[in-house]
């Protein structure tokens, strides 16, 4: 049941884009194409799933029993930093076809706040190791449900003829708002 | 470049919000009112100055492929310093800005200004780009935040203008997205118009 | 400079490490201001919850366990006697996320205030539970929540909700219900110790000359923190009562139980109980079976299972939930009792 309100916590209620703004950068910078988008979803949630075990490992048995919590934030982004350069190199060696898919997104990912509000939220909500992984799985598939479905907004918005100062951002934004909007609807559900 | 025009165009002809389009999730995360507007952009200009300082001063030492985990490191450690020094001093905002604190590390404008300006230029003029392009950046988040108070709650920096409420929607996430939609409209239409 | 493997070694450990120190200076120059701004704001936060009190409270603190929540309870004196008890309570019911609220009781059970410490309801609706003077904070001051039925008007009890917010204002008086479970295992316990607890204290040959009502402690075990007193006579102890509570058939039960300093049960009375008549309330009689188990020995020695099992305890036949109940009661008790002697 915990791990139930997880889930549907983070994916509809609190999404991470729609109600928390985090990761806004790749949502409308990725977001032309429903394709890669959803290649951009995946890349997501891989790095978060491994940041978060990464992050929970560090918090725990590196930074409390050491006694420098303070060193969270720096400590955090190198390792994330690190880690996606690592999945890169491995991800070319081991399976090329997945690369191919996911490689162009990878380095994009470092700079996605997303990734690195998790691994700080994750620590703040004191969950333990399973339920932060379940909760950090579970925040990327709401980041890759928002960015799919704003990416299928926008293609059918690209044949709209617009005012000029309207397209692009603002219009793209506007959209974002009206889907932010029905997501409230699922607030109060868990 | 002159000295006035390094620190000016961040404001409108560079600004990183409505032109760059930079830092997003700041700008709309943390623009709930006005006064929270203000004081995530006053946060964020402290560590752009600060960062752009730094990283001009030792700029000369960075070998250039490590130069970036290089900037990672000044820059995450300056947002700590305003991390602890907020949680000590301005407990009240710290609490409200929350996660977006920490998350200042991967705001790209920073970053971005680190590559693109400090480690080419001087160190006073660094100092200015990051003065610059920072109160572009908090004029833009105070602008934001004024108009999702104003039309979410009636009130302005906590002034009340209108009796009852507002309309809420702009005060919760979706007005965060439409209000900064349509504030690029304005702002394009005005820019638009002076070119 | 170069891009030598040395050269970006070099660098990267040197910037890292003057990091690392500037950090942990500046760590320890603001670690006293954090906590001091952290304590501060409890200390302000029981200030406007509490009646007025000349003690410190915030170091004047139980934690009790309310459904399986640690809940902190402050209690405020004046002249000693407490004037009141803040308890920091929580929910998980709120729209969106928890809620933390410091709920102020007067010494009789009058809710003197509520503060909400954190919250993230939506704002300009749920938000509307930390205003002050908001419908839902209205109809618990002043009132004793056991004169109130705790739901809101929609659901058929005292309590007007925020409008638009029932949610939140559900939460809201599930959080004062918790608080209120908090407020009387800490205050109504201390209450009641001091007229009737006198009644169920062991008699012995020496009269005490300490007032052992009046100067119990709370001693940890076990997760649970229980009341403990003591007889002394000209310094010497003479014994050591715990009380005790146990899950009985029908409702928990309260039992005082006495110890000679040398371990061996002197007493052992039960103050509360709602056992069923003819079958479990005969524990409350002075010669049940049980009782004679224990007096004058050591539970220490004994062999605490039921004598059809094999142990040494005499049970009450056709009740065994109860007799378990009493079993555990003293059992839980004696561990008390050795904590509180290993302390002494």
């Amino acid at each position: 049941m915990e791990y139930f309100i997880i889930i549907i916590g983070s994916i509809f209620v609190n999404n991470i884009v729609l109600a928390q703004f985090l990761g806004i950068c790749p949502f409308l910078g990725v977001s032309s194409k429903v394709g890669t988008s959803v290649g951009m979803g995946a890349a997501v949630t891989f790095v978060m799933a491994i940041a978060s075990i990464a992050a929970y490992l560090l918090q725990y048995y590196v930074l409390i029993p050491l006694g420098i919590g303070f060193m969270q934030t720096i400590v955090f982004i190198l390792v994330i930093a690190a880690l996606v350069q690592m999945v890169e190199i491995i991800l070319k060696k081991v399976s090329p076809p997945l690369y191919q898919a996911l490689g162009v997104f990878l380095p994009l990912i470092t700079t996605n706040c997303a990734v690195l509000g998790v691994a700080i939220l994750l620590v703040q909500k004191e969950f333990n190791l399973l339920e932060s992984v379940v909760f950090s799985v579970s925040t990327a598939i709401g980041f890759t449900l928002a960015i799919v479905l704003f990416a299928g907004l926008r293609e059918k918005l690209e044949l709209e003829d617009l005012p000029k100062a309207m397209r692009g951002v603002p219009v793209a934004l506007v959209t974002a708002g009206i889907l932010a909007m029905a997501f409230m609807g699922f607030s109060g559900l868990v | 470049m002159n000295k006035l025009a390094i620190f000016t165009k961040g404001i409108i002809k560079d600004n990183p919000v409505f032109v760059l389009l930079l830092g997003m999730c700041p700008t709309l995360g943390t623009t709930s009112s006005a006064v929270n507007g203000l004081g995530m952009g006053a946060a964020t200009m402290f560590v752009l100055v600060m960062s752009n300082i730094l990283i001009s001063s030792v700029k000369n030492f960075i070998p250039g492929k490590v130069r970036i985990p290089a900037y990672i490191v000044v820059i995450a450690s300056l947002v700590t310093v305003l991390q602890l020094c907020m949680e000590a001093f301005m407990g009240e905002l710290y609490k409200t800005l929350g996660v977006f604190i920490p998350l200042i590390v991967v705001n790209c404008i920073i970053l971005g200004r680190a590559e693109a300006f400090a480690s080419k230029n001087s160190i006073f003029d660094s100092a200015l780009d990051g003065l610059g392009i920072g109160i572009g950046f908090t004029l833009a988040l105070t602008a934001l935040g004024a108009v999702r108070e104003l039309l979410g709650t009636g009130a302005l920096f906590g002034y009340s203008f209108i009796e009852g409420d507002g309309i809420l929607l702009f005060v919760l996430a979706p007005g965060a997205f439409i209000a900064l939609g349509y504030l690029l409209v304005i702002f394009n239409k005005l820019t638009a118009k002076s070119k | 400079m170069e891009s030598t493997l040395k050269n970006m070694i070099l660098t990267l450990l040197v910037i890292t490490l003057i990091s690392a120190g500037a950090l942990s200076m500046v760590y320890s120059m603001t670690k006293d201001a954090i906590e001091q701004s952290k304590s501060a704001k409890t200390l302000e936060a029981l200030e406007g919850v509490l009646p007025p009190f000349d003690n410190n409270p915030a170091t004047d603190t139980v934690t009790v366990e309310v459904n399986n929540l640690p809940i902190k309870v402050y209690t405020g004196r004046s002249g000693g006697v407490p004037s009141g008890y803040a308890v920091e309570t929580i929910t998980r019911k709120g729209y969106s996320g928890d809620i933390r609220m410091m709920v102020g009781f007067e010494a009789g059970g009058d809710i003197y205030n509520i503060e909400v410490l954190e919250h993230s309801e939506t704002p300009g609706l749920g938000s509307k539970i930390a205003d002050d003077n908001n419908p839902v904070l209205v109809s618990f001051k002043g009132r004793n929540p056991a004169d109130l039925v705790m739901k809101v008007t929609k659901d058929g009890g005292d309590i007007d909700a925020i409008t638009a917010s029932t949610i939140s204002s559900r939460a809201y008086t599930d959080a004062v219900e918790r608080a209120y479970a908090a407020y009387r295992t800490v205050a109504l316990g201390e209450e009641q110790a001091g007229p009737d607890i006198a009644d169920y204290l062991p008699v012995t040959g020496t009269i005490p000359d300490n007032s052992p009502a009046g100067e119990a402690v709370m001693v940890e075990a076990g997760a649970k923190s229980y009341r403990v007193y003591h007889g002394t006579h000209a310094g010497e102890l003479l014994w050591v009562a715990v009380e005790s509570v146990s899950e009985g058939y029908n409702a928990p039960i309260r039992m005082l139980v006495s110890f000679s300093p040398d371990g061996t049960v002197l007493d052992i009375s039960v103050i509360e109980q709602m056992e069923s008549e003819d079958y479990g309330a005969v524990i409350g009689d002075g010669d049940n079976p049980l009782r004679a188990s224990f007096i004058g020995r050591d539970p220490g020695s004994m062999k605490l299972l039921f004598r059809y099992e094999g142990g040494d305890v005499d049970g009450i036949s056709g009740s065994s939930i109860t007799s378990q109940a009493y079993v555990d009661a003293v059992s839980g008790a004696y561990k008390v009792f050795q904590e509180y002697m290993s302390n002494r």
